[in-house]
């Protein structure tokens, strides 16, 4: 059986297509129920909700790290990038296009030096020294970490090391970025700094936070998953400004929009 | 590990690794009949941390530690004979573990983490056990990290003077409570490197660079 979701992506194609996606972690109760949505080029969405509704469980599908992934629903891939379902066989080529920032820096940063860890996708794309050096180069630039390639990942603060994670993850020259939490235990200083960079990658981003202020600012649609369920899809400041419907799902109104309606 | 400057900056690091896995293997070798050897390695080894300017008391605090250990285990087999033979093997023992301690003890104070990992790269030590040994290293601290939160945790909820049964209960469950974070851990690192194409084959810059023709 052929699956729509196979053949050359088009314009129209979506950067990501999510279809019918559920999933229960082993003997827990399901954490996504029937989860449908679609993420066009360059669009960049924010992902809200309570504690535990979900929002990194389906982040991990969409770089294909949780097996349901693999699924099918009514002949189309629950989890399409660019068209391509994602199964195990297009799992390195879905792992180059999108790319996972995790919450925590520690997680993601194993390497003993900056330019090792930057380093690290680019050589799993076995792609020729200099190349993968220009990319190091490169991505440490565009997160203003340039000079510190042979900095221990170790002595870094957390904004640095959120940046470190950033720029290893643009070293691999994603279409697609999906962020869980960004902003979280960064300061002021180091926040505005993160939403520079991200403002400036042209790509999809599809990004996971409680920092509704944050979304205000860097995303133009909105989706609220609560419970594992999308409760609601639509424009940052429609969905946001409804304070009922924010209440409902365990979220205030962001002090930005508060501050406009004043 | 340390970057201390102390010692002459043209001994290169590959030169104190070599210093120092000749030390441990001639230690190692050398059979316990000839004691003086073992003597002479020792305070080469003593002149060695002399030079590297170790503070005294960062060694004893660590001899501290590990000699009762040493000594128990070295006493162990004469023990076991009723004190009737095994004095020779205890001896050896004792000796091969006190030098290959000075002897790694010395090495953390003059050659960094980093350019230990380099120069056993070059020794063309198997890139995995390198690689357990960079991820060792780096989630060592992470852990450490961790399990001073939990201790903190703890402490600022213990209200009363705790009986030696009750500490000894609390720590067991603060270790297993340990361990099942560096699983999780352990589980969040590999969905890290997975999400960055890692395939099972650890690639590092330097070998990347000494693989491929010029």
């Amino acid at each position: 059986m052929s699956s729509p979701d196979t053949g050359p992506p088009t314009p129209d194609t979506p950067a990501v297509r999510v279809n019918g996606l559920s999933f229960r972690y082993a003997g827990g109760p399901p954490t996504l129920r029937d989860i449908s949505f679609e993420l066009h080029p360059g669009e960049r969405v924010g992902l809200v909700g309570p504690s535990g509704a979900g929002k990194s469980t389906l982040l991990m599908h969409l770089n294909g790290l949780l097996p349901r992934t693999h699924a099918a629903t009514n002949g189309r891939a629950a989890v399409a990038i660019h068209g391509q379902p994602v199964n195990r066989d297009t799992l390195p080529t879905v792992r180059q296009q999108v790319g996972f920032l995790f919450q925590d820096p520690d997680d993601q940063l194993f390497c003993p030096t900056v330019a090792e860890d930057v380093a690290f996708g680019p050589l799993n794309l076995a792609l020729p020294t200099e190349e993968v050096h220009e990319r190091v180069r490169i991505s440490l630039e565009q997160v203003g970490l340039s000079g510190f390639e042979r900095r221990s990942t170790m002595r870094l603060s957390d904004g640095e090391r959120k940046r470190v994670g950033l720029a290893g993850v643009l070293a691999c020259q994603p279409s697609i970025l999906v962020l869980d939490e960004p902003t979280s235990n960064l300061d002021p200083r180091a926040r505005r700094s993160l939403l520079g960079h991200l403002g400036a990658f042209q790509g999809t981003q599809l990004i996971a936070t409680h920092d509704l202020d944050f979304v205000v600012l860097h995303c133009s649609r909105v989706l609220i998953l609560d419970a594992g369920e999308i409760h609601a899809d639509g424009p940052t400041e429609r969905i946001l400004r409804n304070a009922a419907l924010m209440e409902q799902h365990g979220l205030e109104v962001p002090l930005r929009l508060l501050g406009d309606r004043e | 590990m340390s970057n201390s400057n102390s010692v002459p900056a043209s001994s290169s690091a590959v030169w104190r690794v070599g210093f120092c896995l000749t030390v441990i293997l001639a230690g190692l070798l050398a059979p316990i009949e000839y004691w003086p050897f073992h003597g002479v390695l020792l305070a080469i080894l003593w002149a060695a941390h002399a030079i590297a300017e170790t503070p005294l008391s960062y060694l004893a605090r660590r001899l501290g530690v590990f000699l009762p250990f040493l000594a128990l285990l070295a006493m162990s087999l004469p023990i076991s004979q009723g004190f009737r033979s095994g004095g020779d093997i205890a001896a050896a023992i004792f000796f091969r573990g006190l030098i290959s301690f000075l002897a790694a003890l010395w090495l953390s104070q003059v050659v960094t983490f980093d350019e230990l990992i380099q120069t056993l790269r070059r020794f063309r030590i198997p890139e995995l056990l390198l690689s357990v040994l960079v991820l060792s290293y780096r989630y060592l601290f992470v852990l450490w990290e961790e399990l001073e939160r939990m201790q903190s945790a703890r402490a600022a909820r213990t209200l009363r003077p705790q009986s030696l049964l009750g500490r000894w209960r609390l720590s067991v469950q603060l270790i297993g409570m340990l361990l099942v974070r560096a699983l999780t851990r352990a589980e969040r690192v590999h969905d890290s490197m997975s999400a960055r194409g890692w395939d099972g084959r650890y690639r590092s810059l330097e070998q990347d660079r000494s693989q491929r023709p010029a």
